[in-house]
């Protein structure tokens, strides 16, 4: 599982995904990613431990 | 004495069904009005005038020779611009659907013109029906009638426009995480998403297979009874709404508490005027939603990913706040998606669990009253975990319906219920619409 923000791999699995994203645009892309990976572990902290 | 576009659904009824009024009369009043405010709103993506007022000829007919057709007749709503209507795109809001024309109706559709209703066009929505704000779609997004400068919430922000402005009498729409019931609550109407499932999707655009649902948007219970009623897959799934005393409910007061102040304020109210009518009433101090919320999200992302990723590829048409939502479910591995799973089971026996003590449960329609229509954040909804996911998750019913006024913006409160049990939370919404003070809407 990749849950850590490592950004040369976003930028990697965008252009491998052959996402439409403009240079400009991928530092916000990077923000919707963190909250994305947040998300997932609280998903996980919830089913291990609630 | 009112005018015909401040009365309710049964009202305007009545009154047609008696030939008091026409439906030529009433849809040429909601068409002068939709031209006279809707520049200012943005409410409709989509009238065709010419259709409208020869349909409603139609209809008047059919009175004047005995073929009533029910409580919808002649009686003029709108959709959402993600129900197929023949000779109408479906564009979702999207600069990629705008040639997309369906082969036939949606199922909501044609049950809505069996029943003999007007639909006077179709409304704006956040594109592809995801998340929101959004200010770079295909059509510029709906303002809320209680301030312009505020937006109405989403997806299904035209609809809820439209209503609040008595533009329509009622509208249909979508939810994925709240897309009727929050702009319901922001705009100050009632939102009604009956049990998932209770009403068909068929032609109707997929955000997520999993969570998506259809709701209405309505003046009042008794309206959302009406339309419910007549697009649910099952005839007259609903009685008309009576008053019930003497059920449990538990109200989430960390969320009232963890609200803006304007929203922690109609706590005690609400405690109030609840237990004074003989309701037996719990505090519920520990109702997190952020379970519930993270579970949407991620199944949300997920799907519409893969439903609409050949979308990213090749195209700058969608604009740039529903591409950088979208493509979020590239980063959502199969593990990630499956844990989500996961996790909304164990948020169902949760839910369960909890409501084996009450009936129903009081919680707010949103921590916040609407926002400026110039928030930039694509990932707003992300970011503030909405408690209507709950009932998405969960698979429930849930109505928001509004509650006071503060600082000239509407607040409201959401009621969830239990699986399949849609009436008796019909009923309560019902009875907490005749305690609360008589609600006006924005003069336009």
């Amino acid at each position: 599982m990749k849950n850590k923000l490592d950004k040369d791999f976003i930028i990697r699995k965008i252009i491998e995904e052959k996402i439409f994203i403009s240079e400009d645009e991928i530092e916000i892309i990077l923000v919707g990613v963190a909250l994305i990976y947040k998300i997932n572990n609280n998903i996980n902290i919830f089913i291990e431990y609630d | 004495m009112r005018n015909l576009h401040q009365l309710n659904i049964h009202e305007i009824s009545t009154l047609i069904e008696s030939k008091k009024a026409s439906s030529l009369e009433l849809s040429k009043l909601l068409l002068k009005r939709i031209l006279l405010y809707d520049k200012y709103l943005n409410s409709f993506i989509y009238i065709n005038e010419k259709e409208v007022l020869k349909r409603a000829k139609l209809l008047d007919y059919e009175i004047n020779i005995g073929k009533y057709r029910g409580l919808l007749h002649g009686v003029p709503i709108s959709i959402k611009d993600a129900f197929d209507m023949l000779g109408v795109p479906t564009t979702v809001g999207s600069k990629v659907f705008l040639d997309s024309y369906p082969s036939k109706n949606s199922n909501v559709v044609k049950k809505l013109l069996n029943a003999g209703s007007i639909i006077l066009g179709k409304n704006e929505t956040t594109e592809f029906c995801f998340g929101g704000p959004s200010s770079d779609s295909a059509f510029l997004p709906a303002k809320n009638p209680w301030d312009l400068n505020r937006w109405t919430g989403g997806s299904s922000g035209g609809g809820a426009a439209a209503v609040a402005s008595q533009l329509c009498f009622g509208s249909i729409g979508t939810d994925t995480g709240g897309s009727v019931r929050l702009p319901a609550a922001w705009c100050g109407i009632v939102g009604f998403m009956p049990t998932p499932g209770s009403i068909s999707r068929t032609g109707v655009f997929e955000l997520s297979n999993s969570l998506d649902a259809v709701g209405v948007l309505t003046k009042s219970i008794f309206d959302a009874t009406i339309l419910t009623n007549t697009i649910s897959k099952k005839n007259n799934l609903l009685s008309l709404p009576e008053v019930q005393y003497g059920k449990k409910i538990g109200i989430a007061y960390n969320l009232f508490k963890n609200a803006e102040d304007r929203i922690t304020f109609i706590y005690d109210d609400i405690y109030h005027q609840l237990e004074k009518n003989g309701f037996i009433l719990k505090k519920i101090s520990e109702f997190d939603i952020k379970n519930y919320a993270s579970v949407q999200s991620i199944i949300t992302v997920s799907e519409a990913y893969k439903k609409y990723k050949k979308y990213l590829n090749s195209s700058r048409q969608i604009g740039f706040y529903t591409r950088s939502r979208l493509c979020l479910g590239a980063f959502v591995t199969k593990e990630n998606y499956q844990d989500a799973l996961t996790a909304r089971e164990k948020c169902i026996d949760k839910y369960g669990k909890i409501m084996e003590n009450y009936d129903f449960i009081i919680l707010p329609s949103a921590m916040t009253l609407s926002p400026s229509i110039k928030s930039k954040d694509p990932f707003l909804f992300l970011n503030n975990p909405l408690p209507t996911t709950v009932a998405n998750v969960v698979g429930v019913p849930s109505i928001v319906l509004p509650w006071s006024i503060a600082d000239g913006l509407p607040t409201s409160i959401q009621i969830l219920g239990k699986k399949g049990d849609d009436q008796a939370l019909i009923n309560f919404a019902y009875f907490i619409e005749k305690i609360r003070k008589k609600w006006v809407f924005p003069r336009l």
